[in-house]
């Protein structure tokens, strides 16, 4: 199919009867002046009003509105896909999506050389040697300013610059807060589903899989060994500084990105439609959904189908099916 | 947006690569899925809404004004408004301008003729709606706008109505001013459905090593060694074919095959596209009516 152009769908006049929790800007939401106001409310002459679309939580006093929709609101701890959009004095801007964007300051970066090393005037003078505009980065929140702007910090070497991959945009909101945000998935490709909507579908790294592996090998084999000869030797078994010191040198921020074949970008593209169609149908991101998500797709053979609309909503209604069937809906 | 280095290798190797791989898995000769409507603004002749699913919105409409004029030439007058630019930048000027020589060039004025002295002059209106936010600091331009914009006064042009004559064109000299029917219902297509003719649809195609995709999306925008522009009107390609800037960093130049490639594929998808358009303006609009 070459062009599809479809006329706009008629919005359906919902018949169910919507709970009374659900406000619209300027709404009335109490008279009741005991009640403490919390974000998304504003006050006036003793009335609490909403500020935003979205529900009424209650806790205990304090009335708040979670808005539906909105810019993505930062918090320590989150893993977030971000792009760098300047280069600054010691710091970088960093935009995650956020209503400010966030400050990775060169402090709290690996630099090449390893984690004993110290930041010296030069590292200032060639910031951009190790990230400039436009790069894509993955990092964690350290801390939150007065403002809600964030401090970003990529001191592990599960973040950093990202490559072999493409970068795909979803609103924050459906993004499920989960303990792990990058999963290695079906099909030789990994994710990165960052808490702001930024995510980032790539060629797993073969070191990445083994590296988990060598991890418990190493300390199986060490076992081994200390049960079999009785000694034991400081540092084996656990992540040697030497490995942090080889994996942290200028490689972390180098731009080439490894050969890929063409199955492996035909499976990103995939993933990147299957992300899409759940975005498209506003149902939650987890890695549970996108993988059952791809698997539906397979189903319907060629990657290019799912540039259709039709089929991208029949994907997003068959996944929230097959949870109803599992019973973990 | 800028992408990076790495982003940019990426999509730049798929797409100059053996089989053309997009990103977002189309084939390289597919449009991103559009939504359009027609004939919903009711104080014009004629009007369009085209959409993408990413939320840039081309809203057309097209009135007409009786005229005593000999040039056929100021028959057409297209200006094209961008959210957030300037009437007068470079880019709401370029785009105007281009849409409206490839409307002059491949006009039938006889649909214009009223009598001798007496024309309809056409306004052709474009609102672009909702540019992307991050487009001041990015390295594509919105040039790529001109086939959304193309399309949407090829609708608008094709819905507009125009009211009843009623005075006499028999004799074209006539130095009566021509009358029209007070009745809407009475109202005739602007192009009527005997008539031969379609209004041009211009084509953005992006040329990459050597090969040649459409309807280039923002991120391949930025890759790309070049871009043209190429109209399409009856089954075949009318000028302009001019090339467009469609990312800032320098393109590269390309060859006579590339070129005659581009103009292949869009002989290719003219049809189809037309296809596409014509069903849109059979359709009833309902958009509104279920709200209200």
């Amino acid at each position: 199919m070459i062009i599809s152009i479809s006329a706009p769908t008629k919005l359906e006049s919902s018949e169910k009867t919507v709970g009374a929790s659900i406000v619209t800007p300027g709404e009335l939401i109490t008279d009741d002046p005991t009640w403490m106001r919390g974000h998304g409310t504003y006050f006036l002459n003793d009335k609490t009003y909403s500020s935003v679309a979205g529900s009424v939580l209650k806790v205990n006093k304090l009335l708040s509105v979670v808005p539906f929709k909105g810019r993505y609101s930062p918090e320590t701890g989150d893993h977030l896909v971000g792009r760098i959009v300047e280069v600054g004095q010691k710091r970088w801007k960093v935009d995650i999506g956020g209503e400010h964007d966030a400050v990775l300051m060169l402090g709290s970066v690996n630099l090449p050389g390893g984690i004993l090393r110290r930041k010296s005037e030069s590292d200032e003078l060639q910031m951009r040697s190790f990230l400039k505009e436009g790069d894509l980065l993955n990092a964690e929140v350290q801390s939150l300013f007065s403002d809600g702007s964030a401090s970003l910090h990529t001191r592990s070497l599960k973040y950093g610059k990202l490559r072999n991959g493409v970068f795909v945009r979803v609103p924050a909101n459906l993004i499920v807060r989960a303990k792990n945000h990058s999963h290695n998935l079906p099909g030789n490709v990994s994710v990165i589903l960052g808490v702001n909507g930024y995510c980032w579908i790539y060629k797993s790294s073969s070191a990445a899989s083994s590296a988990d592996h060598s991890a418990s090998t190493n300390r199986t084999a060490a076992e081994m060994s200390s049960s079999a000869s009785g000694k034991y030797q400081p540092g084996q078994g656990s992540v040697s500084i030497t490995r942090l010191e080889q994996e942290s040198s200028w490689d972390i921020y180098s731009d080439k990105n490894d050969k890929l074949s063409t199955n492996i970008k035909d499976t990103i593209s995939r993933y990147k439609n299957c992300l899409l169609s759940l975005s498209q149908c506003n149902i939650g991101i987890n890695e549970v959904r996108l993988v059952r998500a791809y698997e539906i797709s397979l189903g319907y053979g060629d990657t290019n189908i799912l540039v259709r609309e039709d089929i991208r909503k029949s994907i997003g209604e068959q996944v929230i099916f097959q949870e109803k069937m599992r019973g973990t809906g | 947006m800028v992408l990076s280095t790495a982003e940019k290798s990426y999509i730049y190797e798929s797409l100059s690569g053996e089989n053309t791989l997009r990103t977002d898995s189309r084939k390289y000769n597919e449009f991103r899925p559009l939504k359009a409507a027609c004939s919903f603004v009711p104080n014009c002749n004629g009007s369009s809404r085209v959409y993408t699913a990413d939320g840039i919105e081309c809203i057309t409409s097209v009135k007409a004004k009786v005229v005593k004029t000999k040039d056929l030439a100021n028959l057409i007058a297209v200006e094209v408004d961008i959210e957030g630019q300037r009437d007068n930048s470079a880019l709401c000027l370029d785009l105007s301008a281009l849409l409206q020589r490839s409307l002059v060039n491949n006009f039938d004025y006889e649909i214009l003729r009223l009598t001798d002295k007496y024309y309809f002059q056409i306004y052709v209106d474009v609102l672009i709606l909702s540019v992307p936010g991050d487009f001041k600091n990015s390295s594509y331009t919105l040039y790529s706008l001109l086939s959304l914009i193309s399309m949407g006064s090829y609708l608008a042009l094709k819905s507009c109505k125009l009211p009843l004559l009623t005075s006499t064109t028999n004799d074209r000299e006539i130095e009566e001013e021509p009358s029209f029917a007070d009745d809407w219902e009475l109202a005739t297509d602007l192009i009527p459905e005997s008539s031969e003719f379609q209004p041009v649809l211009v084509f953005v195609v992006g040329l990459v090593g050597s090969n040649v995709i459409i309807d280039p999306s923002l991120d391949e925008e930025q890759v790309l060694e070049n871009g043209v522009c190429i109209g399409y009107s009856q089954g075949n390609i009318v000028p302009p074919i001019q090339s467009v800037a469609l990312s800032t960093v320098d393109g590269k130049p390309f060859d006579r095959k590339t070129l005659a490639k581009a103009t292949g594929l869009v002989k290719e998808i003219g049809q189809p596209v037309t296809q596409a358009l014509d069903a849109i303006l059979s359709e009833e609009v309902d958009e509104y009516g279920s709200v209200f």
